[in-house]
């Protein structure tokens, strides 16, 4: 893979809040931070994770990088143009670069369209070719997913799980994007069919130079198709390498609790010290001072409950967003 | 055959749908000694849970049918008996967990009822005494401030609390058999550890048999003394889990291995994103498996047999069961 160092994503300072309503006549607003001031940039080719728990606002980035939910601050560029502020019909040309492929192949899907015409609605939409060659393409795309020209006429229930995903990741090639966003995409599938989808997601990204941000609550499956990961915590990015560092240094409390939570396929090395935070993650509506980590953190001290810690670099590639690092 | 907990015995399950026959489980044995933990491992359609559910009774009959087969429980075999014995067992001898935490428990009645509704069915105690047990497992399975929340409702709590509450309603009459069925694949990864963890922490304390359902390898291999691997409704593969994982010897169990990211690869120094071996193709429909192995068209060592005859389950080394006819070392 030849990586040019052009930045097809930069993300400055997003903030995204939901505002919830609260008191008679709603006069006090309170505000779900559900991204709160996230900063990131993925070059040609590169492919970025996201990890996080629910409730980590991992799918709301993704959702504001596409503009599907409204960011309150902070500024997207896709290839260098700023597109924070764009009115939908501005918008619309930009789609064509950026496409996303949702977690649940079931509910993603319209089922009363056949599958030929899902996935070359967005080619029809942008006029990308007359009819011949919108056929042609969506021959060569099916080809492209390891499904056959013939499912063309099908409906979206005559498809397993796997399938439907391969499916949707056609529906995203089709408009020939420079940057995919997978939201969760293999987590509603079964370990033989997660393997086959990871290994299209790469295949597909040697042949056509894409970018990915690849969204998953599952470390394992992010560390297989990832060259760098960020690690999300109640809507802040808390640590963000590469992979190796991240798994062979990992400096963030938290992001060692994950390491250490997550189950090893290996019976002899069965972990007798899990570094286990308690508790669950707090309502982000309402999130702790000081750094949001600090109530389940085993190390907090006094200066985490007051101060908020900012990512700061440790080292070229590495950032950590911790007082005691 | 004192310490066994409870065993199966040849059990099939049948769904009849749409006049087709469904076997969603043939064959199947297994026994659970006291106190250890079963692990079963399979993708969905396996037959990992329906086996569960038939273990009591649970089945629902139409359209599903348990067409042969024993469980035998303490000498006696369940599926002879009457309902209102099985009802007796239910929670009390043997009980369940589920995956869903959110929608296992009644949205409309506190906590604190819905363990009571249990304890109430088994023991013949005052509210007190009920009230106080129900407080204890609460206490037992950690959830802080267990007397607020009794009174609460399972909306007000999180799904790693729910999926404690649950645990708490099934290990409340302390029965000798627990089957946790995919106990943490809703939760996340940090809670899914507090929840194996507590189970682990409580098998030992009150010497729970825990038959483990699950579809993660990572959490068998954590949790389970011994394995079966479960494809397309039949048992494949037997051991104990340092065999298993050491030595598999069946093609799908093999495959299943090489399919996970190998955390332990990725974090060496160096190491590049790479593909995944998957095992390719799909599982086979189950109202129309195929004469010879299930997992023929799939399998990389597939001979011409396979295609005409299913291999028996036999012993391949001591302890080590695999339906395969290729021998693996």
């Amino acid at each position: 893979m030849n990586m040019n160092d052009e930045i097809i994503l930069e993300v400055v300072n997003l903030k995204t809040y939901f505002p919830i309503k609260k008191g008679i006549f709603s006069l006090q607003k309170n505000y779900v931070k559900a991204v709160d001031d996230v900063s990131l940039k993925i070059k040609s080719g590169e492919t970025l994770g996201i990890v996080g728990e629910s409730g980590s606002g991992k799918s709301t980035l993704g959702k504001s990088i596409m503009r599907l939910v409204k960011p309150t601050s902070g500024m997207i560029k896709i290839k260098g143009k700023d597109i924070t502020k764009l009115s939908k019909k501005e918008m619309f040309p930009i789609r064509k670069k950026v496409q996303i492929v949702f977690q649940d192949p079931y509910s993603s899907l319209n089922p009363r369209f056949t599958v030929g015409k899902i996935v070359s609605e967005g080619m029809y939409l942008h006029k990308i070719g007359n009819e011949l060659e919108i056929k042609e393409r969506l021959k060569e795309i099916f080809e492209k997913v390891g499904l056959s020209e013939f499912h063309l006429n099908s409906y979206p229930h005559e498809f397993s799980g796997g399938q439907r995903q391969r499916i949707g990741i056609a529906r995203a090639l089709a408009l020939d994007p420079n940057l995919i966003i997978a939201d969760e995409p293999v987590s509603a599938l079964d370990v033989s069919v997660q393997a086959q989808v990871i290994n299209l997601f790469m295949d597909l990204q040697q042949e056509f130079q894409l970018s990915y941000m690849f969204i998953a609550h599952d470390l394992s499956v992010i560390a297989q198709i990832c060259s760098k990961i960020g690690v999300m915590y109640l809507g802040n990015i808390v640590e963000i390498t590469d992979r190796n560092t991240l798994f062979s240094n990992p400096q963030h409390p938290y992001t060692k609790a994950l390491l250490s939570s997550i189950p090893m396929p290996n019976p002899k090395s069965r972990k007798k010290d899990h570094l286990l935070i308690e508790g669950d993650i707090p309502s982000p509506s309402n999130p702790p001072s000081g750094c949001k980590f600090h109530t389940r953190c085993p190390f907090a001290k006094k200066i985490c409950t007051e101060q908020i810690p900012y990512l700061k670099k440790i080292d070229t590639e590495h950032e950590v967003a911790c007082h005691l690092v | 055959m004192k310490d066994i907990a409870l065993e199966v015995k040849n059990l099939a399950v049948e769904f009849n749908i749409r006049g087709k026959t469904v076997k969603a489980v043939n064959d199947l044995s297994w026994q659970l000694k006291k106190g250890h933990t079963l692990g079963i491992v399979g993708e969905s359609g396996c037959g990992k849970s329906v086996s569960s559910l038939a273990i009591l009774r649970l089945i629902p009959d139409p359209p599903g049918k348990i067409t042969s087969g024993s469980i035998l429980y303490d000498g006696q075999d369940i599926m002879k008996m009457s309902d209102k014995n099985v009802r007796d067992i239910r929670g009390r001898k043997i009980s369940m967990i589920f995956q869903e935490p959110m929608t296992s428990l009644n949205p409309l009645m506190t906590v604190g009822k819905q363990i009571s509704e249990i304890i109430d069915r088994h023991f013949k105690l005052s509210k007190q005494q009920t009230f106080i047990k129900a407080k204890n497992i609460l206490d037992l399975v950690q959830i802080p401030d267990a007397e607020r929340w009794l009174n609460g409702y399972p909306h007000e709590m999180s799904g790693g609390m729910r999926q404690r509450v649950m645990i708490a309603m099934a290990l409340v009459c302390e029965p000798a058999v627990l089957i946790a069925d995919e106990p943490t694949t809703a939760l996340d990864v940090t809670t899914q550890a507090q929840i194996l963890a507590l189970l682990n922490n409580l098998q030992k304390k009150l010497g729970t048999a825990v038959v483990m359902i699950t579809h993660d390898l990572g959490v068998i291999s954590e949790t389970a003394d011994h394995v079966i691997v479960m494809y397309a409704g039949k048992k494949v593969e037997e051991a104990s889990v340092l065999d298993l994982f050491e030595n598999p010897k069946h093609p799908y169990t093999q495959g299943l291995m090489k399919a996970i990211p190998n955390l332990e690869e990725i974090s060496k120094n160096n190491s590049k994103p790479s593909r995944l071996e998957e095992i390719k193709g799909i599982v086979p429909s189950l109202h129309d498996l195929p004469k010879g192995c299930p997992f023929e068209n799939r399998c990389s060592f597939a001979m011409e047999k396979c295609k005409h005859k299913s291999p028996n389950f036999e012993e391949k080394a001591p302890g080590h069961w695999a339906s395969c006819f290729k021998e693996f070392n």
